[in-house]
């Protein structure tokens, strides 16, 4: 019964989260974080009295950088991976790491 | 955006954590000390204002005279105790193997684990004073062995499990964390503790190779990192704190099962990281959950394995 209830509290807290963001449209030409970051860059760098780069072209659904690369990172850094951690070995070796797209 | 977005919720998730608190069994205590049966419990405590509450099992062959280990076994994101009972395969071990085993429950379904997982992280919930608290009342009512206190958990709980190893490795020997890695640069363990993580690189979920936060979360939220880093460099960084040699065991251990280890670590503490080539994100066979029909098997019994190579070694 417990279960049940908290199961059903977690999908009210999607439906919550869902109602005020359903993640990323499939649809490229709708992204709108692509445009708010571009304002916002924009924005930053015209309040500086010199040296002001030219305002990076409207992004548009075919020069947009990836969402990944848009995309927040891990705030810390990894050191490189030690030499013993890049060397298979005997074993049978990883699979590639899925492509960025 | 996020901190309207958190004011707009705060009260609709302000009365589901207290409705979640409120949920939460009251019984009282079935022992107060040295006095817990072989048998199923649920046993519920306060921890930071929150009524919280843990699964029991007492093997058949406790005595109640001689120490036995200690395991805490926790659920993922959107799970629960029970679930987690049902299908992580440490109530069969415990009977098996003659320790007590605990299925400690979250906040919300969720444990506030370096960066993972909403309400739990959100409301820094301080689930690592509520294990600590869960050790110390297991230890009242039961023998438990000092030098034999593991700690266990699948996806958001092996976040959690990992957590533990860097917050109180004074009381936990040894972690095992199944689908997600250490995800932090601010583990200071109180002394060498070991740490194996069980990932597949097709998890879907936590990506074996790291990832970032899903767009357009920011990579913090309340001072907690969204971003997953990698298996292989979660490895790395527990060679780091546990001051490992730079010499691996490399282990096939089946054509899509392979191990790397650092064994000559200090304390004689290991660690390790067992990779299952393809799977998904739950290890678990057959479970049937959120996303799962039940039809994924499991190359290696994770359950099984981390007591035969990790905790009974």
């Amino acid at each position: 019964m417990t279960a049940r209830r908290v199961r059903q509290a977690a999908l009210l807290l999607w439906a919550l989260l869902a109602g005020c963001d359903d993640g990323p449209d499939a649809d490229p030409a709708s992204h709108p974080a692509v445009v708010i970051h571009a304002v916002s860059q924009a924005e930053r760098k015209a309040s500086q009295p010199a040296h002001v780069p030219a305002p990076p072209a409207p992004l548009t659904p075919e020069n947009r950088p990836p969402l990944t690369e848009m995309a927040p990172q891990k705030p810390f850094t990894d050191p490189p991976l030690p030499p013993e951690l890049l060397d298979d070995g005997d074993l049978i070796p990883l699979p590639s790491p899925p492509r960025r797209q | 955006m996020t901190r309207s977005l958190f004011r707009a919720l705060a009260a609709p998730l302000a009365l589901l954590a207290a409705w979640a608190a409120s949920s939460a069994p009251a019984s009282a205590a079935p022992c107060a000390s040295n006095c817990l049966q072989p048998g199923d419990h649920r046993i519920a405590i306060w921890s930071g204002g929150l009524l919280r509450s843990f699964l029991v099992h007492v093997p058949e062959s406790y005595t109640g005279r001689d120490d036995v280990p200690l395991l805490l076994d926790l659920h993922g994101f959107s799970s629960y105790a029970a679930d987690e009972r049902q299908w992580s395969g440490q109530l069969r071990e415990s009977d098996r193997r003659g320790f007590i085993a605990v299925w400690p429950e979250g906040m919300a379904l969720s444990w506030n684990a370096y960066g993972c997982c909403f309400l739990g992280n959100a409301l820094l919930v301080d689930d690592v004073a509520f294990l600590r608290s869960v050790i110390v009342e297991m230890k009242r009512r039961t023998h438990i062995d000092d030098d034999r206190v593991y700690v266990t958990g699948i996806s958001n709980g092996g976040g959690m499990a990992q957590r533990m190893a860097c917050e109180a490795a004074d009381v936990v020997t040894a972690v095992v964390s199944i689908s997600f890695p250490l995800n932090s640069d601010q583990c200071r363990p109180a002394r060498p503790v070991s740490v194996t993580a069980i990932a597949a690189t097709d998890d879907g979920t936590i990506n074996y190779y790291g990832n970032s936060p899903v767009w357009p979360l920011p990579a913090t939220l309340l001072g907690v990192p969204l971003g997953i880093q990698g298996a292989r460099e979660s490895l790395a960084a527990w060679k780091r704190l546990d001051g490992c040699s730079d010499e691996l065991t490399r282990i096939q251990l089946k054509d899509d099962v392979r191990v790397e280890e650092y064994r000559d670590c200090r304390g004689g503490t290991r660690a390790g990281l067992v990779t299952i080539v393809g799977g998904t994100h739950v290890l678990y066979s057959g479970y049937v959950g959120l996303g799962y029909s039940g039809d994924y098997v499991a190359p290696i019994d994770v359950a099984e394995y981390m007591w035969t190579t990790v905790f009974d070694r």
